[in-house]
């Protein structure tokens, strides 16, 4: 008996002992998924391109403001007739097994993103590729289409060494995947860890961290936990309530870098419930949306007064005229003529931060309303193509869907209101249409009179806060912690690193 | 999971020592010959289970993104337009190969992920099969030798709570204390021993309680025997009596018990894995029935259930070794 | 035994007393749960979410600013459903086959009970998980798949018993005055097989509040917003650090029902089936 308490007692030393710290040249990330496939063509999640764009890179980058950034693209031209764009890529970077990266690699690279990526409607506009030169490749589009560099600038946009794709198999690039990136793929032991180590002929300079690891914490305590006992370096989708807490904490730093993301709920106005404007503006009066943003979020999401994200060009707050109203929207129950209205929401869990808690507060307020809300949690694929149906098929009446605005302007998340954007040709999941706002849409689109621009956004703003074809919630807060002696690490707005090229810990 | 498992047998009378003879040899070869219409058994569930939801099969297995060629493609590997008895065979080919799908998350095959997954899970049960034994088996003696004092009716208490305490809750409640109030061990994750402790304990405490009552009652019964009585009159040092001769008779419905436990074990390491982030082959069942990855859905099953058929198999043959009452005449 | 001698000796033994004492607390609590309940337990006020013990939420606030105290006694309202269901309906598909494998012997008897023996080594938790994936998540389904999974344990309960009812006297007697089989079942066998049926019963009782709760937990069991005390503990692990109240009050109800159960159960086997006691 007395060896098996001295056993006992000999193994909780050990086991308190515990590891050693890891050196201050490499990272550790706590992540809030695993990294499903390490190859950025069939990525599918939000959170991965932190870890997947440090090995493999886009051919342009975005700003917050919308800016375009060269980055593996160094030019372009556009052809008289708007069709064909010659891209021109940068001279003299390599791809970490030595082979060129050049125009036909680019090429080979958009044509598998083409073939393998769920964003592949991106490029759909694309007709033919033709390598014109070592470092030039023409693409014809279908129609002219303006924005078309933005385009490139989609973030599962990348590229890979065709050498490698072909040496280990098309289907087989994930267990040795070769970029173009400040960092080179060591391994990814699923569940475990993701891998990563310097990559010193990067062009871009040397960087100088010398490895980076990332493990998968989705349990946001225990990702918690492991910050503040040294464990990880670094966590993302840090919960709001601790954001403060952390934030006291001497030996960590919490950022709030701003996010273009916005949050609503597209009602489908094809079908009954939400055929009538009244029950839609009931919805809305029944959420109170403030409550949600100051208690579930901490303050640090901002309710929505208008479509797109605060901050943004053309964004303005005075047509909120609805707010948060109990007693009328049982009102505009009642004078619609229904009865114990009753719908279902779908909704994709682990994919916005916090839905899951926000969806089940809208069920209480609407509860409260006499409306009976059920929740469908899909995973994100099964969610996608429910609501990719076009408007005769598509069974959706609610879904909660994540918006962002790439370049600054409240255009970009308003425009897909139009009824040429219909699903599946763009993203208007509400089915709705309105003569006026489609007019008011191409003018602004079209027309370089700054003054008559806004006013003509602001008359779209006052349309949508009236009609409801969505309820706008709320725009989701981008938060991170880290050890204060953390460094130079390059966000984008879509809640991602863009790059650790330039990271380090400060002594 | 019943706290007392029905099957549980009272301690043999008279000394005891193993061993193995042709006889002995024959059983066993029984023994392991019966597992194999229960794997095949097996087999044939976990392939029921993709057809008997609703919806396509070809789909289910193929995923929401797979073009029409892919889903046809798999409608032919499977032969998912023949009778069922044709299906099966070649679901049965597969898996004998070695292969049991692709997983619609990850683009790649099955089973190798889920060998080591599997291998996680058994780490982390043998872990907490140790627990179990040593607070159990230590908590249960010493109720016994201390018949009707305070300490035995603390451990009595004990280990009836250790029944009946939810896995999940037990994990949560050491996390609190461990690892956020007192900090000594991480709440999750894997990397280094220190990480095994907190979940091993958690699913160990159901067994170890199951384990201190069998043997509570099987050692009370063994010291009220003759041959101890005898041991004891012959002046004998009472620990020698205690551990020498009455432990290992006490000890062999332990050991069935104890290998009744670790085929639970397994179920209870779904809830222990998803507490403690632990990347074992219960997390990965989970995730995939939440994706709807329904090839890796139908492996983990499979993979499961083998486990637990062959884990009981096990038991059942060295428990033959073990107990001279089940030795043929 | 008499019924009277059963419960005054039942009343002698501590622990079923205090297990006694506490399920029937928890039945009472259930069942009265609309008027012992402070608060509507769906009810949420996001202002005053994650607050702790206090005189007007004893048990605290949730994430969402419902009262734990209502959810908690209305998760025993569901427990109790749960239990009942799932017992009731191992028992319409275990007691008639376990009395068919016993009264018929032979081949349908090994078979029988070698399907129930395999069925058994599974933990119930895997067996419910394969019913879910077949008819998806949800509380009603859970208890269908807890039910199905506690259908060998009690054909193999039933059939143990029946065996030794079987060859005593009385039946022998009833066979002699002309009694056809199936009234020699149903009026003799079944009614004596009811002691050890009631032990494992109470335990089992147990294992599906248990197992509902696991269920739940893992978000296979009763969505959310219902009480079920699973699914309460699945939210609360978010905030096991800034509301631990959250985790530790649904948890520490669940482990009481259970060992009121085990123990009462325990107490019912002393007194009424000794041959397999502990």
């Amino acid at each position: 008996m007395r060896w098996l308490v001295v056993a006992l007692a000999a193994v909780m030393v050990v086991a308190v002992v515990g590891t050693a710290p890891a050196s201050k040249d490499t990272l550790v990330i706590g992540m809030p998924t695993d990294v499903p496939i390490f190859d950025t063509h069939k990525a599918t999640g939000l959170h991965n391109g932190s870890i997947l764009n440090q090995v493999s890179e886009p051919l342009v980058r975005l700003t917050t403001e919308g800016k375009i950034v060269p980055w593996l693209v160094e030019s372009w031209e556009q052809s008289k007739d708007g069709k064909t764009w010659t891209l021109h890529t940068r001279k003299g970077i390599k791809f970490t097994d030595g082979t060129p990266f050049n125009a036909e690699a680019l090429r080979f690279n958009l044509e598998r993103f083409r073939r393998l990526s769920i964003g592949k409607a991106t490029l759909a506009m694309v007709k033919t590729m033709e390598v014109a030169g070592e470092h030039d490749l023409k693409i014809t589009t279908e129609a002219p289409f303006a924005p078309f560099i933005n385009s490139l600038g989609y973030h599962w946009i990348v590229v890979y060494s065709p050498t490698q794709i072909q040496k280990v198999g098309d289907d087989n690039l994930h267990t040795a995947p070769v970029g173009t990136g400040p960092f080179k793929f060591v391994h990814h032991k699923r569940g475990q860890e993701v891998r990563l180590e310097a990559n010193d002929q990067y062009w871009g300079g040397k960087p100088k961290l010398r490895a980076i690891v990332s493990r998968p914490y989705p349990d946001q305590g225990a990702r918690m936990l492991a910050l503040e006992s040294g464990d990880v370096d670094l966590i993302f989708h840090v919960p709001p309530q601790e954001a403060a807490r952390l934030a006291k904490i001497s030996a960590l730093a919490v950022s709030t870098p701003p996010s273009a993301r916005v949050i609503w709920i597209y009602l489908n106005t094809q079908r009954d419930p939400f055929k009538d404007k009244r029950v839609r503006q009931a919805i809305y009066l029944a959420i109170d949306r403030e409550a949600i943003v100051k208690n579930i979020f901490a303050g640090t999401a901002k309710a929505l007064h208008s479509p797109g994200p605060v901050g943004s060009y053309g964004y303005t707050d005075k047509y909120d005229t609805l707010g948060y109203n109990p007693e009328r929207a049982k009102q505009l129950l009642k004078d619609s003529g229904l009865s114990n209205v009753t719908f279902t929401l779908h909704h994709s869990p682990g994919r916005y931060l916090l839905s899951g808690q926000v969806v089940e507060a809208i069920q209480g307020y609407l509860k409260q309303v006499g409306v009976t809300m059920r929740v469908t949690d899909l995973e994100w694929g099964a969610l996608s193509q429910l609501t990719a149906q076009p408007v005769e098929k598509n069974q959706a009446q609610a879904v909660l869907f994540g918006w962002r605005s790439v370049n600054g302007d409240i255009d970009s998340a308003i425009q897909d209101f139009g009824s040429a954007f219909w699903r599946p040709k763009g993203n208007n999941g509400s089915f709705w249409k309105r003569e006026e706002y489609d007019r008011l849409l191409t003018f602004e689109q079209g027309t370089l009179d700054g003054k008559k621009r806004l006013e003509a956004l602001y008359r779209m703003q006052e349309i949508l806060m009236d009609e409801m074809p969505a309820l706008w919630l709320y725009g989701e807060p981008q938060i991170w912690a880290a050890k204060r002696t953390l460094k130079g690490v390059e966000w984008n707005p879509l809640e991602s690193i863009q790059s650790l090229h330039a990271a380090y810990f400060e002594d | 999971m019943a706290p007392n498992p029905p099957a549980a047998r009272g301690a043999p009378a008279g000394p005891w020592h193993p061993s193995i003879s042709l006889a002995m040899l024959r059983l066993i070869a029984g023994r392991l010959a019966t597992g194999i219409p229960t794997l095949l058994a097996v087999s044939i569930c976990v392939f029921a289970i993709v057809r008997l939801i609703p919806g396509d099969p070809a789909r289910l297995l193929a995923g929401d993104f797979a073009t029409d060629q892919i889903v046809d493609d798999l409608r032919a590997r499977w032969r998912l337009n023949d009778p069922l008895p044709v299906q099966y065979a070649a679901y049965l080919g597969g898996v004998l190969h070695g292969d049991l799908g692709r997983s619609i998350a990850t683009s790649t095959p099955v089973l190798p992920e889920l060998t080591e997954r599997f291998l996680r899970t058994l780490q982390l049960a043998v872990a907490a099969i140790v627990v179990a034994a040593a607070i159990g088996i230590g908590a249960g003696l010493v109720s016994a030798v201390r018949r009707a004092t305070i300490i035995d009716h603390l451990a009595t208490a004990l280990a009836l709570t250790g029944v009946s305490t939810p896995i999940f809750w037990s994990g949560l409640i050491l996390i609190l204390l461990f690892s956020v109030t007192l900090e000594w061990l991480p709440a999750g994750g894997t990397g280094s021993p220190r990480h095994l402790v907190l979940p091993a304990v958690s699913l160990g405490l159901f067994g170890a309680g199951v384990l201190a009552r069998q043997t509570r009652s099987g050692m009370l019964e063994v010291l009220g025997q003759d041959f101890v009585r005898t041991a004891r009159a012959k002046g004998l040092p009472e620990r020698l009596v205690v551990i020498k001769h009455a432990l290992k008779n006490a000890l062999i419905p332990v050991v069935t018990v104890l290998g009744d436990q670790f085929g639970r074990l397994l179920g209870g390491a779904i809830l222990t894995e998803t507490v403690f982030s632990w990347p074992g082959m219960g997390r990965y069942l989970i995730d995939a029935i939440s994706q709807r990855d329904y090839p890796a859905v139908q492996g983990a099953i499979l993979v499961f259930a083998a486990a637990v058929v062959l884990i009981n198999l096990l038991v059942d043959v060295s428990y033959g070794v073990l107990d001279p009452r089940v030795r043929p005449e | 035994m008499t019924a009277m001698a059963m419960l005054r000796r039942l009343a002698r033994h501590g622990g079923a007393r205090f297990g006694a004492v506490v399920v029937t607390t928890f039945a009472l609590v259930a069942l009265l749960a609309p008027w012992v309940a402070p608060h509507d337990p769906e009810a949420i006020a996001l202002g005053s979410n994650l607050q702790g013990p206090s005189w007007r939420h004893p048990f605290g606030t949730d994430s969402l600013g419902r009262d734990v105290l209502s959810r908690t006694i209305w998760g025993a309202r569901i427990s109790l459903t749960i239990g009942f269901v799932s017992v009731g309906l191992a028992m319409l598909g275990g007691v008639p086959l376990g009395a068919l494998s016993a009264w018929a012997g032979g081949w349908t008897d090994r078979l029988l009970m070698r399907t129930a023996d395999v069925l058994i080594s599974f933990p119930t938790l895997l067996l419910a998980i394969v019913v879910i994936t077949i008819f998806g998540p949800g509380l009603g389904h859970a208890m269908l798949a807890i039910g199905i999974a506690q259908v060998p344990l009690y054909a193999r309960l039933t059939r143990a018993a029946v065996l030794r009812v079987k060859v005593q006297h009385f039946v022998e007697a009833a066979r002699a005055s002309g009694a056809g089989e199936w009234r020699i079942v149903a009026r003799h066998v079944l009614p004596n097989c009811l002691p050890p049926l009631l032990v494992q019963t109470t335990l089992l009782f147990a294992t599906a509040i248990l197992s509902a709760a696991y269920l739940g937990f893992l978000g296979l069991g009763a969505q959310p917003p219902t009480p079920e005390w699973g699914t309460m503990l699945a939210k609360a692990r978010d905030f096991l650090r800034t509301a631990p109240h959250v985790s530790i009050f649904p948890g520490l109800t669940i482990l009481l029902t259970v060992l009121g159960l085990n123990l009462l159960g325990d107490g019912l086997r002393d007194v009424l089936d000794p041959q397999t006691a502990a």
